[in-house]
């Protein structure tokens, strides 16, 4: 005879469809007659469904806020590619007169010696200045980097190249809006925008560069 | 959240493995993008496992551990999956260090509750989530973790016992208890003093 005891101990099993045939028929028919036993498994059951409404939490925004703190890349361990050093430091002057971005204190991992640029449009002639330096850099970084591509890993070089054609594309959009129209403030911090990832990007690649021995690959 | 995502292996090309290149070279907004998409997840899990006045430092400790980890992700599983793993390991490594209570997953429930099983006192059919995550904070730790594990993340017996180091009976007898208990806090309305998750 099967007691509720012997039956009990299964229900866990029962309600997730774990039982061999034989073991799944004792229960069932045990629960056609037991009420109590049949409540529990109702209740498991909806227990179960229950657990799956238990989804993710967001975190509060301080504990990204002190990650970002904590993972902000140490300088270089050495000084590689003094076009790279140059164009930082004509990059950190520029954003000294010129910044952008509309975004607010939004915490971003920073990498190389470019500060992210924040803060709101500049004025015509400043837009056309900043735009013209980041052209500039962008020119030395490619120039710097190019003959160096080889020491990334296949991997790495391939995602970079990707990225890169997908902020050229962005470029080249954000182009044609300014072109169309020149005062558009959203064409415009897109294009500026987008330069800037692209010299982040650059900067990124010279930086693994750096950390790259040569004949690693 | 299927555990058949374990053993997803991730195709040259596939955007985790674009993301994690980006993360490793420093591009400024990828492991912020990294972050934003699996800290949800991860703070569930940790808030489950360890209680929310440990979870946000154990959030943190999860993903310092992944960024410098980083160059040993190598598309064998989903990016998911590895943070995952990444961050149960942390999580039981914090519950052993918290005490003794997690010495192991087959630590007894003495106390086990009787079962009724009266239409009266059972559960209504629809559990608040709210009381749900405050009954499973008062669940002893080793149960508490199989539950989240199979009921919450969708884990089979035989995967938690690898991740546990435990048999898969003995992942099954901790199940089954995890949920007896809840039972019995959730029938008997219990509100727990512990913080929710």
């Amino acid at each position: 005879m099967t007691t509720c005891a012997d039956v009990q101990i299964r229900l866990s099993a029962f309600v997730d469809d774990d039982l061999d045939w034989a073991e799944r028929q004792l229960v069932a028919g045990h629960l056609d007659q037991c009420a109590a036993c049949s409540g529990i498994a109702r209740d498991l059951a909806t227990l179960r469904r229950a657990a799956l409404s238990l989804g993710p939490i967001d975190p509060p925004a301080r504990v990204f806020d002190g990650l970002a703190t904590r993972t902000q890349p140490q300088p270089a361990r050495s000084g590689w590619l003094p076009v790279a050093a140059a164009v930082a430091v004509v990059l950190a002057g520029a954003y000294g007169v010129v910044r952008l971005d509309r975004g607010g204190a939004r915490p971003s991992f920073q990498a190389g010696n470019v500060a992210t640029p924040k803060s709101v449009e500049a004025p015509g002639d400043e837009w056309h200045a900043m735009l013209a330096q980041y052209e500039t850099a962008i020119s030395a970084l490619e120039q710097a980097t190019a003959p160096e591509q080889h020491r990334l890993e296949p991997k790495l070089a391939a995602t970079l190249h990707s990225d890169l054609s997908a902020i050229d594309a962005a470029i080249a959009q954000s182009r044609a809006a300014v072109t169309a129209d020149p005062t558009d403030p959203s064409a415009r911090d897109s294009l500026s925008e987008s330069l800037q990832r692209k010299v982040t990007v650059l900067q990124a690649t010279a930086a693994v560069i750096s950390e790259t021995p040569q004949g690693d690959q | 959240m299927s555990s058949s995502n374990s053993l997803k292996t991730v195709v040259p090309g596939h955007p985790d493995l674009a993301l994690v290149g980006r993360c490793r070279a420093g591009a400024p907004e990828a492991f912020e993008e990294l972050y934003r998409a699996h800290a949800p997840r991860l703070f569930g899990l940790a808030c489950r496992f360890v209680g929310r006045a440990d979870a946000e430092d154990l959030l943190q400790d999860i993903f310092l551990s992944a960024h410098r980890k980083l160059d040993q992700y190598k598309g064998d599983s989903s990016l998911g999956t590895w943070l995952f793993r990444l961050a149960t390991n942390l999580c039981l490594d914090h519950l052993r260090s918290r005490g003794a209570r997690f010495n192991s997953v087959t630590d007894a429930i003495t106390d086990e509750p009787e079962a009724t099983g009266t239409a009266s006192g059972s559960l209504s059919g629809v559990v608040d989530r709210l009381d749900l995550e405050r009954a499973l904070a008062e669940l002893p730790d080793g149960c508490r973790v199989v539950f989240v594990l199979h009921d919450v993340e969708g884990f089979q017996h035989g995967e938690i016992g690898e991740m546990l180091g435990i048999a898969d009976g003995t992942s099954k007898s901790q199940l089954h208890k995890a949920r007896m208990r809840l039972r019995d806090l959730l029938r008997a309305g219990r509100r727990p003093a512990r913080s929710d998750a």
